[in-house]
């Protein structure tokens, strides 16, 4: 009794142990946790199996099923397993075939333990070996365990699956019954068992059919010990010169290294690399050793950060050591090159959403070291610091946001879509002059002062049926940078801001895809390998309000009306190796609208670029980024059939732009060259229809060259001090008059960090705008055209100065900022009253060159981990024009200053989501502004027989406030990774409230007098929902 | 399957509604001088002064305020010499014979400040090629079709006026005895058949740009009216009236047109004033609106053809009570016709076309002298 007392005891011991291992390697990057009573007596009970029992607990089915997960019975058999190269005897095993986990425990132990299966060579439970082929050099090999039915150069195996199906039909089918004796005939749960076969053909993993297995099986050909033998020998691969390697061979010691739960502390492992090859570091208790030979005082380490389920590049990883306080961000293409000094390090990687990974390396000389991150889906709790706090005090970059995809999806919109342009809207210092309006304002800015960028094209109208839509399809979307301020000197064009969009590279390990289903609209994805180096990855998306319109009775004034859009996209991306790296994007968009027979508007939106990324050695590389773009606009009016006309203007550019980078002692470089070509069409009259006399009418194109050359360096000064500077040389050459222009643009930013979770920033930025959105209408309209600057038509310039103060509190995980910021523009253009824009070849004469200034404040408060994330913001801000010449009396505002038409000084906006479980969460946004500038009638009179309108200064009066509340529910799929389908719902109400904000106001002239009345698009509260399928 | 159609129109279109802004103007625009009018050369030319109303105005004052007289003195003058001057409303100026190869200018004198245009040359008229009518099942069109090749120009105005000769909708066949409070039946019931005319001065301008087609417009819609209406009773004939307009006459009236009623919606033009070529001399900074043309101008005629005759229905008549004849008799309604069950009242503008607004005398056209 005493000794089952005592085994108890230590088993006892042995899980929470392992548990508290667990916790604080996930959780906890500051672990102290020297638990020296429990190593020892982890040590004494493992004793030589100590390395095998690191690893994790099973899976947990919370539920009664029928069948079970396992792959033969629920039984655990004994047998042995090579782990990390080193055979381990007198095992207890099992295999989760749902989860292809191989179990192991002690025999007297109660808890299994999942060893790390990219550490597992093979394991023999019974008579039966399984092999974990990829491990040993199969990487066409199935992932998981494949039993070898038949040893040989063409060795036959077989893999069950059994997956989790849950359907509520109360359905059992022969396909569980035969292996569940306890078969439960109510029961909707159960685990469907699958069996597939493989055979090794020309030194590849092949799958053949049941009926080739049992024919080859059934043959006279020998069994040899060839995959056994194999697996036997696997010491792990040898890698080229400063990478890492994997050694098990030289592993001395067969305990815990000391201090392994003391993050500061290295293990102590010596290794002889030969020959060295690139693996990836997805288990975060081993040690890799980089590089060659000793006494290098600094190292680079550079690799890619990859997701583990897909496989594609993540930006933004926070990677830092804690003792040397260095601090990196991987690019936007996952890369990321990190100095340390050589020797023991830790190296710790964060990214909100994915398991917090510290990897022990030993860096010999510079080398690479790939990182593969898994999803977080246990994180509800929150963690001390999330990676974007973090990330916030050591950059220096101010003024920049992102938006994640899953945060995307989480703001409630009209119609239930995830939109990316309501998403940027939700952030600070982002405008919109009303609801459903196309473009967007940053910072006082006007909606042709930001430069969209998706996945390098420039996108002229980032929205779909009039500002209802964006144009980006949220199923191919990577990433989403918003700068703000201190824009890096390798954009240049636009005076306000940068919105750079990137999709994402196509799951490289499987195919999959989604559907959504919508009150307006459909979208479909799809992604997946080709072959083992390259993925693909498209996506198309279109209305059926079109369909609607139609349906309505014939003498409703919208009926044979139309309103619809499509657009599509496709990535492809080839890996040659591991430095080199080919990529295609095209993004196809057309919007067409006709509200009445007279008057028909389209625009569409054409893009193509090629990216060729190369990664150097020592942190350094370069990329050259090429495409064209084009977009076109036209008006169809038809309200007078021999003067039915169509009007047509299109924009086109082609561009190259390169970039080289690399670091130099504590300065990270880049610079580069880009070159676009503009050729625009500002207008094209035409007949339109068969009885038209309207002649042909062209504009001469308009044609330019702008070249740019940048530089810019980020300099650590210190932990607490770093600087960003660059600048960058813009020129703009006519091809039309020939006049030509050229400045240079500044950008400075510094960081003070006094504290970890202290930071004060300041910048300032100069820029320059050779292209012109020509409008006279508040928002962005099908009848706007774009013009380059010339001898008539100066570029916009402008500079801005910002600062901001940046704060975490610990323990709650809430970042706050405030940001101040005053900018100041030059020849920006406004309209004269009456302007003619269409058709104009004399377009200065209708414009006014202004100055422009805006100034405001933006406070923050954000929580980006736990249950409850989201972000609450409060701004105040001013825009306003003033004429740069002397009209004299007809001169806006008598020449004095005036509103911009989105100028709205209070803002203030909430965005929140709330995880109740793992499924469900709530969203909510709350979005209240002061009302737009408008300019409205003072009084009347009367002239030709007609009353008409005399009006106040431009943008003297405002529309009431806009005050909207929207909420959703969000039902995530269950993580049944073996599912098929997996469907995520989402049902909301947007407007909650039901509030009429304005979206227009107009006069009407009665017999009692003028009254006013307001238009209001969404008056009351639009329930939607919403329904996603991936597969 | 329409439920859930109308449920997602409802969501995309009936959730955008119109309701009243309250929105409270500060500044004062008012007693802002507006000039309208056009120098007809070869015909009467009529300018009319008037003061800008403030928005507030309940509209009870408005129209009266507008017709009122304002006390100013306006000239009418050429660079060839000629000058006429008016002290008095209305301010009518006979410019049948002015010399069309002259420059004009006006000056107005109001309230102690001068007003005044630059010196315009008249316009050349377009020809008006044809006026000419269609029609569908609900509607009948006027369309005119102009040529200003010979000139070159591609703006024009058109007005136009019109005649038409309608009938009541009813012949009353009943008469009310108040003092025996009986209906009777009328011996003569051709008695009470009329017959009108009624005739419109059309002072609405359309603004036609022709300048995209060549100096040619075909068939431009002018006006239309519905088949039911009594224009279609007998006969209509319009008078068209077009003058070619200036770039800049052009680009205000489009301006008016472009933003009238419509303030601050957010794919229309920015509302503004448009700038008048009147200036105050005297004080820069005093606005004016309106706009003088200087222009000769071109006539049509063009009558409707049979065809497009409909008779229109009659209105709906209410049948009461015998008590309550005597009531409905002293509010002006008169028996009509014998309906079931009852007889039918209607207002005297059913069988007297007079009090619809015609008149007994045939009117004409104001041509000019030449025409």
């Amino acid at each position: 009794m005493v000794n089952d007392i005592k085994k108890g005891l230590k088993t006892t011991i042995m899980v929470v142990f392992v548990s508290v291992c667990q916790l604080s390697t996930t959780f906890d990057i500051n672990a102290q946790g020297k638990m020296d009573s429990l190593q020892k007596t982890y040590l004494e009970e493992a004793g030589s199996r100590s390395t095998l029992y690191r690893g994790r607990l099973p899976r947990q089915y919370f539920t009664a099923y029928n069948g079970n997960p396992f792959w033969e019975s629920k039984a655990y058999t004994p047998g042995e397993i090579m782990f990390n190269g080193k055979l381990y005897q007198d095992v207890l095993l099992n295999i989760d075939a749902c989860h292809m986990d191989l179990l192991c425990r002690f025999s007297n132990s109660v808890t299994p333990i999942v060893p790390d299966r990219n550490n597992v060579q093979y394991a023999r439970i019974g008579n039966s070996l399984f092999v974990n082929l990829r491990e040993i050099g199969f990487l066409s090999a199935p992932e998981g365990y494949l039993k070898v039915e038949k040893d040989g150069p063409a060795a036959l195996f077989s893999q069950v699956r059994k997956i989790f199906r849950s359907d509520g039909l109360n359905h059992n089918n022969k396909e569980i019954g035969y292996y569940d004796p306890e078969y439960k005939e109510k029961l909707t749960t159960y685990f469907l068992k699958e069996e597939k076969f493989y055979t090794i053909k020309d030194g590849q993993v092949k799958r053949i059919s049941a009926r080739a297995f049992r024919k080859a099986l059934n043959s006279q050909t020998p069994e040899t010990p060839y995959v056994e033998e194999m697996a036997s020998r696997w010491k792990g691969t040898t890698a080229p010169a400063g990478n890492i390697s994997l050694t098990a061979a030289n592993i001395k010691g067969v305990g815990l290294p000391d201090g392994y739960f003391d993050s500061e502390t290295t293990n102590k492992e010596d290794s002889a690399p030969d020959d060295q090859a690139t693996l990836k570091a997805t288990y975060r208790n081993k040690i890799y050793i980089i590089g060659k030979g000793e006494g290098n005082p600094t190292v680079t380490l550079e690799g890619t950060i990859t997701e583990l389920e897909t496989q594609e590049p993540m930006a933004g990883v926070v990677i830092f050591d804690d003792v040397t306080s260095t601090f990196e961000r991987s690019n936007r293409r996952g890369h990321f090159s990190i100095t340390l000094p050589g020797g023991e390090n830790v190296i710790n990687f964060r990214a909100d959403g994915k398991e917090d990974i510290s990897l022990h390396v030993r860096l010999l000389s510079d080398g690479s070291l790939n990182v593969e991150l898994p999803d977080k889906i246990e994180a509800l709790e929150a963690s001390i610091v999330s990676a974007e706090s973090m990330a916030n005090h050591r950059t220096t970059t101010m003024g920049i946001q992102s938006v994640s995809m899953k945060t995307m999806n989480k703001v409630p919109s009209a119609f239930g879509e995830g939109d990316i342009l309501k998403a940027v809207l939700t952030l600070p210092g982002v405008k919109t002059v009303g609801e459903a309006s196309g473009g967007f304002n940053v910072r006082g800015g006007s909606q042709d002062q930001n430069l969209v960028l998706f996945n390098g094209n420039t996108i002229y109208n980032p929205s779909h049926l009039f500002g209802i839509f964006s144009a980006f399809n949220p199923d191919v979307i990577d990433n989403i940078d918003l700068y703000k301020s201190a824009i890096p000197a390798e954009y240049g064009g636009r005076i306000s801001s940068v919105l750079s969009v990137r999709t994402k590279d196509g799951d490289r390990n499987r195919f999959r895809g989604s559907a959504g289903i919508g009150l307006l609209t459909s979208r479909l994805h799809a992604e997946g390998p080709i072959g083992d180096k390259t993925s693909i990855i498209a996506a198309a998306r279109s209305s059926y309000s079109n369909w609607l319109l139609n349906q309505l009775p014939k003498n409703s004034a919208y009926h044979g009306g139309g309103a619809n859009f499509y657009d599509a996209n496709l990535g492809i991306t080839h890996h040659f190796n591991n430095k080199n790296t080919l990529s295609a994007y095209g993004y196809l968009a057309r919007d067409n609208f006709s509200f009445s027979p007279d008057s028909v508007y389209n625009y569409s939106n054409a893009n193509f670029s090629v990216l060729f990324r190369h990664k150097g050695a020592g942190g350094g590389g370069f990329r050259i980024n090429a495409g064209y773009d084009f977009f076109s606009n036209t008006t169809g009016i038809s309200s007078w059939q021999s003067g039915a006309f169509n009007l047509y203007t299109d924009i086109q550019q082609g561009f190259i732009r390169s970039q080289a980078y690399n670091s130099i002692g504590q300065h990270n470089l880049a610079y580069g060259l880009d070159v676009v070509l503009y050729s625009l069409n500002p207008g094209k009259l035409s007949p339109r229809g068969d009885e038209s006399d309207v002649l042909i009418r062209k504009l001469d194109r308009d044609r330019a060259i702008e070249p740019a050359a940048y530089i810019q360096d980020n300099w650590s000064i210190s932990e607490k001090v770093s600087v960003e500077g660059g600048i960058r040389v813009t020129s703009l050459v006519s091809l039309n008059d020939k006049s030509s222009n050229i400045g240079p643009e500044f950008r400075l930013s510094g960081r003070y960090s006094p504290l970890d979770n202290l930071s004060f920033k300041a910048g300032f930025s100069s820029m320059r705008q050779n292209i012109h959105l020509i409008s006279n209408s508040a928002s962005i309209s099908p009848m706007d055209t774009w013009k380059l600057s010339d001898a008539r038509i100066a570029p916009t310039t402008g500079w801005q100065i910002a600062s901001g103060a940046y704060w975490t509190l610990l323990g709650s995980g809430i970042d706050l900022s405030v940001e101040l910021y005053y900018k100041h523009t030059r020849n920006a253009l406004d309209f004269k009253p009456g302007a003619i824009l269409s058709m104009n070849p004399n377009l200065a004469d209708e414009l006014i060159p202004v100055f422009g200034k805006s100034y405001g404040i933006e406070l923050m408060a954000k929580k980006s981990t736990g249950k409850l994330t989201g972000w609450a913001s409060y701004s105040y801000s001013k825009s306003l024009f003033k004429e740069m010449g002397d009209r004299g009396y007809e001169a806006i505002a008598a020449g004095n200053w005036y509103n911009t038409p989105h100028d709205k000084p209070h803002e203030v906006k909430i965005s929140g989501n709330y995880a109740l479980s793992h499924r469900y969460s709530i969203s909510a946004n709350l979005d209240y502004s002061t009302g737009r500038p408008i300019t409205i009638p003072m009084g009347y009179y009367e002239s030709s027989g007609r009353f008409y309108m005399a009006y106040s200064e431009r943008n003297s009066y405002r529309l009431p406030d806009y005050f909207r509340l929207d909420a959703a529910l969000n039902i995530d799929p269950g993580h049944y990774k073996r599912a098929l389908f997996h469907t995520t719902f989402t049902i909301g109400v947007y407007n909650l409230t039901g509030r009429k904000n304005a979206y227009s106001a107009f006069f009407v002239m009665e017999p009692t007098g003028v009254k006013s009345y307001m238009l209001s698009v969404f008056a009351t509260a639009i329930p939607y929902a919403n329904i996603n399928i991936l597969f | 399957m329409k439920r859930i159609t109308t449920y997602l129109l409802a969501c995309l279109m009936l959730s955008a509604c119109i309701y009243p802004l309250d929105i409270q103007s500060e500044d004062n625009l008012q007693d802002i001088l507006v000039v309208d009018g056009t120098i007809i050369i070869g015909a009467e030319s009529t300018i009319t002064l008037s003061r800008m109303l403030p928005l507030n105005n309940d509209g009870k004052g408005a129209f009266k305020y507008l017709t009122s007289r304002i006390e100013a003195s306006v000239t009418l003058e050429n660079d060839g010499g000629l000058s006429i001057t008016k002290d008095n409303f209305p301010y009518v100026f006979d410019t049948s014979t002015a010399d069309p190869e002259k420059s004009y200018r006006l000056t107005v004198v109001c309230a102690g400040k001068t007003y005044r245009t630059s010196w315009i040359k008249p316009m050349p008229a377009p020809k008006i090629t044809s006026v000419d009518f269609s029609a569908d099942d609900t509607n009948v069109f006027v369309k005119l079709s102009l040529d200003g090749t010979q000139n070159g120009l591609g703006y024009a105005s058109a007005q136009y006026d019109a005649i038409w000769k309608f009938h009541a909708d009813y012949v009353r066949i009943l008469d009310y005895i108040p003092e025996d409070n009986a209906i009777v039946g009328i011996e003569d019931p051709d008695y009470t058949f009329y017959e009108c005319w009624m005739k419109t001065i059309g002072r609405q301008q359309t603004i036609i740009d022709y300048a995209n087609t060549g100096g040619i417009a075909k068939d431009y819609p002018l006006l239309f009216f519905p088949r039911t209406s009594n224009r279609n009773h007998y006969n209509y004939s319009i008078l068209v009236k077009v003058r070619n307009l200036t770039e800049q006459e052009y680009r205000y009236w489009k301006q008016l047109s472009d933003t009238e009623g419509q303030a601050s919606t957010l794919f229309s033009p920015e509302p503004a004033n448009a700038s008048s070529n009147l200036v105050c001399e005297s004080d820069p900074s005093v606005k004016v609106f309106g706009y003088v043309g200087v222009s000769r101008m071109e006539y049509y005629i063009a009558s409707i053809g049979s065809e497009y005759l409909i008779y229109g229905q009659p209105p709906r008549l209410t049948v009461i009570e015998p008590e309550d004849y005597y009531s409905y008799y002293s509010l002006g309604y008169y028996p009509i016709t014998v309906t079931t069950g009852g007889f039918g009242w209607g207002p005297k503008s059913c069988f007297n076309c007079v009090s619809a607004g015609g008149t007994l005398q045939r009117p004409s056209f104001d041509l000019p002298k030449d025409y």
